[in-house]
């Protein structure tokens, strides 16, 4: 009999994402088999074929509920960045006014300040609508958080594309492909950070 | 009159692993039983999703075992046959039985 417990990741992986019919039977029968002598990687095969399972089950059973937290959290999320798109311009514009009597260095820490908050708004919209999105699909919450975060860096990714062909062709490129990638990462983030949230949430309140 | 639905072969192959387990019908064993009468590795996620699919329409019934520190502290489900699965598998059994005595190319093999 094996003493050493089974694979960290394989076992978190396990306890988090796989849900569903007996899945708590399921996780002790795998660790069962491993203590009795499974090797690691039998250990893995079961697992990410258990995991696989419970995401189709879900997909299943689930289906368009799925596909309508998903476009909500769109909805609130492009919802916003069009409401913010023209504040956002008429901010840039007052802030070319007024600059031209403030010295160039005041200027420059404003931009940035408005950066900041730039991406301080894009982020505090995610984890709302990650929230959101837990909120509407409780069957699994950590699938549709994960896949929405997902759906984030697709929405990103010809823009990464772009900036890293940019960087290839030219290394002055490099900081702005850094940039979008850590916006990207950032909101990814937020938005799981957001459903784990709800998550803890909703938790908090079944036991209560 | 409403037809049955046709077993799966991971339903009946799990039923009949329940059948010749007995009391100590959980998935560790379940699956066991099933690898070493079919020499195949089974997914044991797989074994559980027919057992829903069994427990949906009435064949077994799944009871919360005891938990122990080999499983991480997580408790056993013990499955068994209900009387409904027990004359699905017998029948089941037949079937497979009467196709098979019926092959004509298994006949002319034999003769």
């Amino acid at each position: 009999m094996k003493s050493a417990a089974p694979p960290k990741l394989a076992s978190w992986l396990l306890c988090h994402q796989v849900s569903g019919y007996q899945a708590e039977s399921l996780a002790g029968d795998l660790t069962e088999e491993y203590t009795q002598g499974r090797s690691e990687g039998w250990f893995w095969r079961q697992v990410l074929s258990a995991v696989a399972r419970s995401y189709l089950r879900v997909f299943r059973v689930y289906g368009l509920r799925f596909l309508g937290a998903v476009a909500a959290g769109w909805g609130v999320f492009l919802l916003a960045i069009r409401c913010w798109g023209p504040i956002w311009t008429i901010v840039q514009s007052e802030l070319s006014a007024f600059g031209a009597n403030l010295p160039a260095q005041w200027l420059q820490t404003l931009s940035v300040l408005f950066s900041v908050a730039w991406v301080i708004f894009g982020s505090c919209i995610d984890f709302v609508v990650g929230r959101l999105v837990v909120r509407i699909y409780r069957p699994h919450p950590r699938l549709i958080v994960n896949i929405f975060a997902l759906t984030i860096l697709l929405y990103n990714l010809p823009s990464i594309y772009g900036h890293f062909i940019a960087a290839v062709d030219d290394s002055r490129g490099v900081p702005v492909l850094a940039q979008q990638l850590f916006f990207t990462f950032l909101w990814m983030l937020s938005a799981w950070f957001g459903g784990c949230w709800q998550m803890r949430v909703d938790a908090k309140r079944t036991k209560s | 009159m409403e037809k049955p639905n046709l077993l799966g072969v991971y339903e009946l192959m799990a039923m009949f692993a329940i059948l010749r387990l007995g009391k100590e019908a959980y998935g560790v064993p379940i699956s066991r039983e099933i690898e070493a009468q079919t020499g195949r590795s089974v997914a044991v996620s797989g074994i559980y999703a027919a057992l829903e699919r069994l427990e949906r329409k009435g064949l077994v019934t799944a009871e919360l075992g005891e938990a122990t520190p080999q499983r991480g502290g997580r408790a056993k489900t013990y499955f068994r046959l209900t009387a409904k699965g027990l004359r699905e598998a017998s029948a089941a059994k037949q079937a497979f039985i009467n196709l098979w005595q019926g092959a004509p190319g298994l006949k002319e093999k034999s003769a």
